[in-house]
């Protein structure tokens, strides 16, 4: 009897110990709901970076360059669209945030460009419309004075002979 | 004389800005080419699992950034197209969305290399899909099969772009009323 029981206590012994020697390993499981929230914020961004850049072209910026980082994120919602779609919601999740680090400080980039544009835009219209126009309004009086001078210097020689 | 001349050449920058004709038309290209960048070998015989490329275009001439959506679809001889008359869209779900961000007066080209899985039902006398490989995203096509075109001689697959457009006012995407496809015959 009580070589049974101590039998069954080294047993039950030895299978805790196993079981607490195995290795643990820890999977990041994301759920539907997680994945379609990552894949949604992510379009989200992308929109708003978007209207960013819109406005950095309204305030005659070049956008080439921020265009195409936004072509790339696109590609990773892409990605992170079609992994949802095949139930892969580690790997949409995945693609999400890979996006969502691509596009860390986009704004930011964006505002400044916009404003760099918007300082050269009104230094360019100062230089080539208004500049352009005081020199155009100074060439013509320049030209109104020479003639009256040489009118005068010329109609009164005239006069004399 | 002088004096007009001169006026003229100072004013020139500031004329430049006023004098420019104002765009009238507002429109975006679409198209596709062949894998030499011409518009011409497109695939249109093709094997299983074999690779075809061809070139996606998209040129804006809208006069702003635009957000474009590529949808990617496929279809047999039965299942609803794309009209340009009617200028609708397929009803068919979108396999893929490519997102193309293409500023003002630019041009985005997208090379495309894409396969089909397929097999032949001896039973049906029809082809099953399995799914359409574009750009190694591996796209599920089960639930399309085609049937031998007996007037065109072919087991007819369709692989189509449309493009949709993100409208800010409206905060989604519509269609944009253009299209391009190709036309394919699945060798058995």
């Amino acid at each position: 009897m009580l070589r049974g029981f101590l039998l069954f206590t080294v047993v039950v012994l030895v299978l805790m110990l196993s079981v607490a020697a195995m290795p643990v390993r820890v999977f990041a499981v994301a759920t539907a709901d997680e994945a379609r929230a990552a894949v949604d914020g992510v379009q989200a961004q992308i929109i708003t970076c978007y209207g960013a850049v819109a406005e950095v072209e309204g305030a005659g910026g070049n956008v080439t360059g921020l265009a195409g980082v936004l072509n790339e994120a696109g590609a990773l919602l892409s990605w992170a669209r079609v992994a949802f779609e095949n139930g892969e919601y580690d790997l949409a999740v995945e693609f999400s945030s890979n996006c969502t680090g691509m596009l860390v400080g986009f704004t930011d980039r964006a505002v400044a460009l916009r404003d760099s544009a918007a300082r050269e835009r009104s230094l360019d219209f100062m230089v080539n419309v208004v500049g352009s126009v005081a020199g155009t309004v100074a060439v013509i009086f320049a030209g109104w004075v020479l003639w009256v001078y040489l009118k005068r210097k010329y109609g009164q020689a005239g006069s004399a002979v | 004389m002088v004096v007009a001349v001169s006026a003229l050449l100072v004013a020139s920058p500031a004329l430049s800005r006023l004098l420019v004709w104002p765009r009238t038309e507002f429109f975006t290209e679409l198209w596709l080419l062949g894998p030499n960048h011409m518009a011409e070998d497109y695939p249109y015989n093709v094997s299983r699992d074999q690779n075809y490329s061809v070139f996606l275009g998209i040129g804006n001439r809208l006069g702003r950034l635009a957000y474009y959506g590529i949808a990617v679809k496929f279809r047999n001889q039965t299942q609803p197209a794309a009209n340009s008359f009617n200028r609708t869209f397929s009803s068919l779900p979108a396999l893929y969305n490519i997102s193309a961000f293409v500023p003002d007066e630019q041009v985005l080209e997208l090379p495309l290399t894409f396969s089909l899985n397929y097999s032949y039902s001896d039973a049906l006398s029809r082809i099953e899909f399995y799914s359409l490989t574009l750009n190694n995203v591996l796209l599920n096509l089960t639930d399309c099969t085609a049937t031998w075109d007996s007037g065109r001689n072919e087991f007819m697959g369709n692989l189509f772009f449309e493009a949709w457009i993100y409208n800010a006012a409206v905060g989604d995407f519509q269609y944009h009323e253009r299209f391009v496809s190709l036309r394919l015959n699945m060798t058995v």
